[in-house]
């Protein structure tokens, strides 16, 4: 698909729909008026042609959403996932040299020591998946999610890292998993975002807003964060003292005002800017009931252990499940605090990283929990995990007592669930240290070509002309993981 | 070849039909049948694109379109086809050929293939096209990775070995893409090719499969021409400009626009010169001036407006990706606005492009290059720098390089080099090599190495400037001046002082046993022989002792001893027997005077004698090492009055260190001039015997000013800083590693600094660096800079490239739609001295640019886009030039020009970023309402205002920025404050500026938003909405700045 092409397509239809419009007697006005209505002045004949537009996939899809719980800063797999008895054996040991020549490492220096994990861990749910005591909450959704413990990236520092996990390259620029996404299909809300960005935990992402971004796709497709303070979209509020009423006749008067323009001139970007003040209007309600929690049931905000009115991972959970309810095609939550280097109590695995799993392991599980229970799991594709793993060895970074693990490409864990994802498997295993995968390596690639498929997108076709080449979010690498699909 | 010509040849007489379509019922071929006798009957007048009749029937395109009489076939009825008409002469004109006749069997030839449907050959597919299809369908296992079946589809070799040329039937490839043979159809799970792909990639079997790419004549490559411009468009070709554009309606069947409105003109000549509309006085001055000229006058009347430079300086901006921060992790803040005050002035000053292009890309090479060319540099420092702890410092070195080399290639050749870094451009004459060349040239720049490696915390450095106006080096160079005249004075006297120590007197001193009077109850003082013995706890105190000195300048001195009945033995009263004198005064006649200069024998470190008349009771002369010992210090007195009750004050004020004052001490005089100089120890330094001289004071002081004065400025020029690039110096030949993949570990091959093999070569004997590649770029033989400017600057007025894809003049980039123009404004341009004002003129003064941007339903059916510019540009307003024309409307814009950047309103909590304490506290003033070019850009956190409206986060250079149109952007101009704040100013305005009416108020408004006066419709929807809101004009402010109009250029 390319972009221009696109543009053009819907540029032609514009003029006919135009056409139609003048010819059946309705202005601007009337349809304005009848989308205003909520409906479309066409019933269903009526196509969008806004860049947000439905778009047909490629093939049939197994999922219409994703949920993507980013885990920004890296969480250790050793802590949680990837139980090691052999690392344990060696704890305190020097790691081998085989492991450690012609290594790049971003703060071990010298000849470190390996780490056994502290945790203990046991088989959760029916289908047996290990994980670790810091995850009590994962045993209620271990027979629906898939671990992937082969996950292989290519950066070791966080802001390359965090751009790579979500672009598919290491700079800023290029579009994210979201951009691409709806840029490839759309999004059924027109009064709601496609591209939804939810932040909690320490501060922002490392890879700062780009990691979100459209890159050279047109900004409409950028991820819009809902914000935890003030409005939940920038700029949604009214102005103090300004109701509805007031609003409406202001906007009326543009309309009309605008309209008036467009006869004299019949440029077509005016009757879009009509529209998206029609749609700013209705989304001044739409956004504000959706993220208002307290229509949920007592049950329910305490199943995902959230405090509503509070900047936390857990609200922001239930704010994924209503906005995958009403059509929005991407949700990304970010949780930052996971970069646990025990350079102190305040990053180490043995004070800070339990925190962190407290604030993330029961939210995470009640989001598939309630999405299954609501019947949303089948088509929402939940994905749970960060820009790369940790070191087997203690970093020690100028001989800090405490414990900690440095950055770590080669080897980490991840889960899926839902969307036509294999449920209760586990997919690849790493070597007794945990350092290399041994099986089924799954590249950031290979994970994103799997969601643009689950998404009924081939990771291959979908592409968009910039300085005149074909971009692609998998470059010219990725594969489907065909073991991970149900 | 010519034929030879026979002038108005009979021809013959009108043939039946069936004469010659009889016997024709073979098919008649275009290629081999039609083509070889339309070359020898039709050519010789109908070639090319200024042809007899405006037909050129030496191409298929040609073909198709027809000429000025209209098509030359008709499908539907071919009989009626303008071909055979004008063949046979049945419209009663002159037959054709012309001059020349054909044969009934040649005629029959015609006739037959027009019969047959007319059916024209496809061009025959490009390589390039086939390619396209390959990499869109087969990329994914046939590829360069690991190709399945060993079948590589990305290799002229591997596409050789599944077809056989010019036989697409017996081609493996063509029979798996239609999945014969039993085979399963490729592309193997995925729709089959459409049936236009299927016969593109027949018809390029078929015709030989030649794999020659259209890069090795890439139009862009090649030289600029000089066309000259067509005789066409009467007088409303104003200009050259006009011409060009005029002879493309022609073609295109168009016609021109009518001129747009005066008042709307002069908006749109306004945004885009300056990018602020005109206030109503101005359009009021404008309309009423009525001389023939006033069009010319106003033009140069902005180009000379210091807001010209802003204007540029905005999209200057992107392509240089200014920013006011690193980027990535930390995202720290950089002062870098020198560098926008350099561009600004730059295009403000005029400067040429050619030297504009040097100074930016070199600047520090140039022979005696000033601060200013040093600034012109940070061109190249505005790449992020990966400050993230851990990073590999020399890989986040890399990608400043890279960043450089792609954003100066894309600035100014162009061209899509970033594709090179990884493997040779598949589509454009770039190869790796070529990248790794140009990388040579930029990367041999000097950083310096700071921070500790073992803790992750390395980073290189490139250079800051401290940047001096010019008026505080005026002032900096005095003061060096006098600085080295005073300095010399001081060396003279110095010598004088140290000679006389030499040989100097013996000290005379007069003991001063009266009475001590201490502030504290708590203390007590004894005698012990000549000395006072001070005993109790009162933590701090004043100790007064009588003096019987009279004289105007004295010197008094305390000695301290050590005794068994103070801790430690003393001298002082601490436990540690140390002791801090705060303050040393004289009191005389209740009037306080504080030492001109003191001595001490031992003196802590950090504790000097010199702090006792500082007015800091926590500093003052303090010994812990000298407890245990005899304790000396002096204090001289200048100017004091001969009458009155004389007492040394001795302050022990510190709170800090509570209980530290003298136990033991005695006090003398001494009446000589030198006294305390005299009273130096015999082993005193040079510093001591110079310091405690009298003599030295005025020297020092004026010496002591004078660096006070330069530590001030010093003190500014921190703030004042710049981020430039320097050149390593060396000799040797500049090389670079050829990375594979472009993976920083993949080092594979040295190769030597250059620039692209298909371009002109470096002129021979001169060195391969930075300064030759920037002298390279704007060489008049250089095909690409010319080119890709004028096209950028065609784009800021018209919405859109003579070549659409401005950061691409490469093969996959849209080709131009006036190539002649292209060159020509090209030329022009470099002919005129690279003179970017002359430029902007011609253009803004083409009858093309002042065209109405109105546009009818047929012009938008046949020309959405407005390519062929048949009418004039309406595009939506830049982030940044909403920003200025909502506050301009307002009345609130501040037109400072240049500085640092700054901080006007924006939502609470959008910055947040990881380690980084930093905030964004809201400029106040003037600073609050300044030009959207200062606003500070935060790469991690763009302005939300801004960023709503399509402004790039800057992290890269932007060649193009999108134009979006989203419920966003609605909100941003209902709800962000500062569009709230400027709707009361504008409702206030209205109110004041307007006149005594509710109409003529509004009316302004509207005329202050717009640029014109409202229709009476208009008005009247306005009245109604301010009728209903009891004739307040808040509503109707804040619908005018929602105007469509209002942040349109139109």
């Amino acid at each position: 698909m390319n972009y221009k092409e696109e543009q053009d397509k819907i540029a032609l239809r514009e003029i006919t729909r135009r056409t139609l419009l003048r010819e059946t007697g309705y202005g601007v006005g009337g349809l304005a008026l009848a989308s205003m209505l909520g409906g479309n002045a066409f019933g269903a004949q009526q196509k969008r042609t806004d860049p947000m537009a439905v778009k047909p996939p490629h093939f049939a899809p197994k999922a219409k959403s994703v949920i993507y719980l980013f885990m920004a800063g890296a969480p250790s797999q050793f802590e949680l996932f990837d139980l090691k008895p052999t690392l344990t054996k060696f704890d305190g040991q020097e790691c081998p040299d085989d492991l450690l020549n012609g290594e790049r490492f971003a703060f071990i220096r010298g000849k470190p020591k390996l780490l056994g994990s502290p945790y203990k861990f046991r088989q959760a749910g029916k289908s047996g998946q290990w994980v670790s005591e810091l995850m009590p909450h994962f045993d209620g959704i271990a027979d629906d999610v898939a671990v992937i413990r082969s996950m292989v990236t290519d950066q070791f520092n966080h802001a390359p890292a965090q751009l790579f996990m979500n672009t598919g390259f290491q700079l800023p620029g290029r579009p994210s998993l979201g951009s691409w996404l709806t840029y490839g299909l759309g999004s059924e809300r027109e009064d709601l975002p496609g591209f939804v960005v939810l932040l909690s935990g320490e501060n922002n992402p490392d890879g700062g807003k780009a990691c979100y971004g459209s890159g050279f796709l047109p900004t409409s497709y950028q991820g819009v964060e809902f914000r935890s303070e003030g409005d939940p979209v920038l700029f949604l509020q009214d102005p103090k003292g300004m109701d509805r009423g007031t609003r409406r006749e202001m906007l009326d008067a543009v309309r009309d005002l605008n309209r008036l323009k467009f006869q004299q001139v019949l440029d077509p970007e005016i009757e879009s800017r009509i529209a998206q003040y029609e749609l700013a209007f209705r989304m001044q309600t739409s956004v504000p009931e959706l993220a208002d929690l307290s229509k949920e049931t007592p049950e329910t905000i305490e199943l995902y252990g959230a405090e509503p009115g509070k900047r936390s991972f857990a609200n922001n959970c239930i704010l994924a499940r209503r906005l995958v309810e009403r059509g929005v095609r991407f949700v990304q939550l970010y949780h930052r605090g996971w970069d646990n280097h025990g350079t102190g109590p305040g990053d180490d695995i043995m004070t800070r990283l339990p925190k962190l799993c407290k604030e993330v392991d029961q939210a995470a599980a009640a989001l598939v929990m309630d999405l299954k229970r609501n019947g949303l799991l089948d088509e929402t594709l939940v994905i749970w995990g960060g820009e790369f793993g940790r070191t087997p060895m203690n970093e020690g970074r100028g001989g800090s007592p405490f414990k900690g693990r440095d950055h770590h490409p080669r080897a980490f864990t991840i889960w899926a669930a839902g969307g036509g994802i294999k449920p209760g498997i586990s997919l690849g295993a790493t070597d007794e240290l945990g350092y290399n995968p041994t099986e089924d390596p799954v590249h950031v690639h290979d994970l994103h070509a799997t969601i643009l498929h689950q998404m009924g997108l081939d990771h291959t076709r979908l592409t968009y002309r910039y300085q005149g080449r074909d971009f692609r979010l998998t470059d010219v690498h990725g594969n489907v993981v065909k073991k991970l699909l149900a | 070849m010519a034929q030879q010509l026979r002038l108005f040849g009979l021809g013959f007489l009108p043939v039946v039909w069936v004469a010659f379509t009889m016997g024709q019922s073979k098919p008649v071929s275009f290629e081999k049948d039609l083509q070889p006798l339309v070359k020898q009957k039709c050519l010789r007048c109908h070639t090319g694109e200024k042809s007899q009749g405006g037909l050129d029937l030496s191409t298929i395109a040609g073909w198709k379109k027809g000429g000025v009489s209209g098509p030359l076939l008709n499908l539907k009825n071919p009989a009626q086809s303008l071909l055979m008409v004008r063949i046979l002469g049945t419209d009663g004109k002159m037959k054709m050929p012309m001059g020349d006749t054909m044969s009934t069997a040649e005629i029959g030839k015609f006739q037959a293939w027009v019969d047959q449907g007319a059916k024209l050959p496809l061009p025959e597919p490009s390589f390039n096209e086939v390619q396209a299809i390959f990499q869109a369908h087969c990329s994914g296992c046939h590829g360069a990775e690991s190709p399945k079946a060993g079948l590589n589809l990305f290799t002229k070799a591997g596409i050789l070995k599944a077809i056989k040329p010019g036989k697409p039937d017996e081609s493996l490839l063509m029979r798996r893409v239609l999945g014969l043979d039993g085979k399963p159809q490729m592309p193997m799970g995925f729709a089959p090719l459409s049936a236009a792909k299927l016969d593109t990639l027949k018809r390029w079997i078929a015709a030989g499969a030649k794999t020659e790419t259209k890069s090795a004549g890439l139009w862009s490559f090649g030289p600029v021409t000089k066309p000259v411009p067509p005789t066409v468009g009467g007088t409303w070709a104003r200009n050259g400009v006009d011409k060009f554009v005029f002879a493309k309606l022609q073609e295109q069947g168009l016609k021109p626009s009518p001129p747009a409105p005066q008042e709307t003109l002069l908006r749109r000549l306004y945004l885009d010169l300056v990018g602020l509309p005109p206030s109503p006085a101005e359009v009021d001055a404008y309309l009423a001036d009525k001389s023939a000229d006033r069009y010319e006058r106003k033009v140069d009347e902005l180009l000379k407006s210091p807001h010209y430079g802003e204007r540029q300086a905005r999209i200057w901006l992107d392509l240089s990706r200014y920013a006011d921060t690193n980027g990535f992790e930390k995202d720290g803040i950089r002062t870098a606005w020198r560098y926008r005050d350099w561009v600004i002035n730059a295009f403000n000053r005029n400067m040429p492009f050619d030297q504009f292009t040097t100074e930016q890309v070199a600047g520090d090479m140039l022979p005696k290059a000033n601060q200013d060319q040093l600034i012109a540099t940070g061109f190249l420092r505005n790449s992020m720098q990966n400050m993230e702890g851990g990073v590999d410092q020399a890989e986040a070195y890399h990608y400043v390089i890279v960043d450089r080399v792609n954003t100066t290639s894309s600035v100014f050749m162009g061209a899509t080099v970033a594709c090179a870094r990884c493997h040779d451009h598949k589509f454009d004459p770039i190869s790796q090599k070529d990248y790794y060349g140009l990388y040579a040239l930029m990367g041999n720049t000097k950083y310096e190495v700071t921070g500790d490696n073992n803790v992750g915390g390395q980073l290189w450095m490139e250079p800051v400037l401290n940047v001096i106006p010019e008026s505080t080096r005026k002032e900096l160079d005095e003061i060096a001046a006098s600085e080295k005249v005073a300095s010399a004075e001081v060396a003279k006297k110095k010598a004088e002082i140290l000679a006389e120590h030499k040989s100097q007197a013996p000290l005379v001193e007069t003991p001063e046993p009266g009475k001590v009077e201490l502030s504290a109850p708590t203390l007590t003082a004894s005698k012990s022989g000549e000395f006072f013995l001070v005993k109790g706890s009162a933590g701090t105190a004043d100790y007064k002792v009588s003096v019987s000195n009279r004289n105007s300048s004295p010197t008094l001195f305390v000695y301290a001893e050590p005794d068994a009945a103070l801790p430690a033995k003393g001298p002082g009263t601490a436990s540690s027997g140390n002791f801090i004198l705060s303050e040393v005064f004289l009191e005389i006649g209740g009037k306080m005077y504080s030492p001109v200069a003191a001595t001490a024998n031992i003196t802590q470190s950090g504790y000097s004698v010199h702090d006792v008349n500082d007015g800091n009771v926590e500093t003052g002369w303090a010994a812990y090492n000298g407890v245990g010992k005899s304790l000396a210090a002096g204090f001289r007195f200048e100017g004091l009055p001969s009458s009155g009750e004389r007492k040394l004050v001795l302050r022990f004020g510190s709170t800090e260190w509570l209980e530290h004052r003298l136990g033991k001490f005695r006090v003398t005089s001494s009446n000589q001039p030198t006294a305390l100089w005299t009273a130096l120890p015999p082993k005193a330094s040079e510093d001591e015997i110079l310091f405690a001289h009298p003599g030295l004071n005025k020297q020092n002081e004026q010496l002591r000013a004078l660096q006070r004065r330069k530590r001030a400025i010093d003190r500014t020029i921190e703030d004042s800083t710049a981020l430039i690039v320097r050149e390593k110096p060396t000799t040797e030949p500049l090389t670079a590693w050829l990375l594979t993949r472009g993976e920083f570990m993949g080092r594979k091959e040295k190769v030597p600094a250059g620039v692209p093999g298909q371009l002109p070569k470096l002129r021979p004997g001169e060195r391969a660096d930075r300064l030759s590649f920037a002298k390279w770029l704007v060489r008049k033989d250089n095909p690409l800079t010319a080119r890709v400017f004028v096209n950028r600057v065609w784009q800021q007025y018209f919405g859109r490239g003579i070549v659409e894809t401005v950061e691409d003049f490469g093969t996959q980039g849209s080709p131009p739609t006036h190539p002649e123009l292209l060159d020509w404004l090209a030329n022009e341009f470099v002919t005129s001295g690279w003179n970017q004002k002359a430029l902007h003129r011609k253009i803004v003064l083409s009858s093309t640019y002042r065209q109405s941007s109105t546009v009818s339903q047929a012009a938008l059916a046949k020309d959405p886009k407005n390519e062929w510019l048949a009418r004039g540009p309406r595009v939506r307003l830049e982030a940044e030039l909403i920003r200025d024309s909502v506050l301009s409307a307002s009345g609130l814009l501040s037109r400072k020009v240049g500085g640092p950047s700054v901080f006007p309103s924006q939502p609470a909590g959008v910055w947040n970023s990881p380690y980084s304490g930093e905030r964004w506290i809201p400029s106040q003033g003037e600073d609050a309402y300044r030009r959207g070019i200062y606003t500070f850009i935060k790469r991690t956190s763009p302005y939300p205002n801004f960023a709503a409206f399509d402004a790039p986060s800057r992290e890269e250079c932007t060649v193009r920025r999108s134009q979006t149109n989203t419920p966003l952007q609605a909100l941003a101009m209902m709800n962000d404050a500062t569009v709230i704040e400027a709707a009361e100013a504008l409702s206030k305005r209205m109110t004041r500026e307007g006149g005594a009416d509710l109409a003529s108020r509004l009316k302004y408004g509207f005329r202050l938003c717009t640029g014109r006066r409202p229709t009476a419709a208009e008005l009247n929807r306005l009245l109604a909405l301010a009728k209903k809101r009891k004739n307040s004009l808040d509503l109707a402010a804040m619908a005018l700045l929602n105007l469509d109009e209002t942040i349109t250029k139109e």
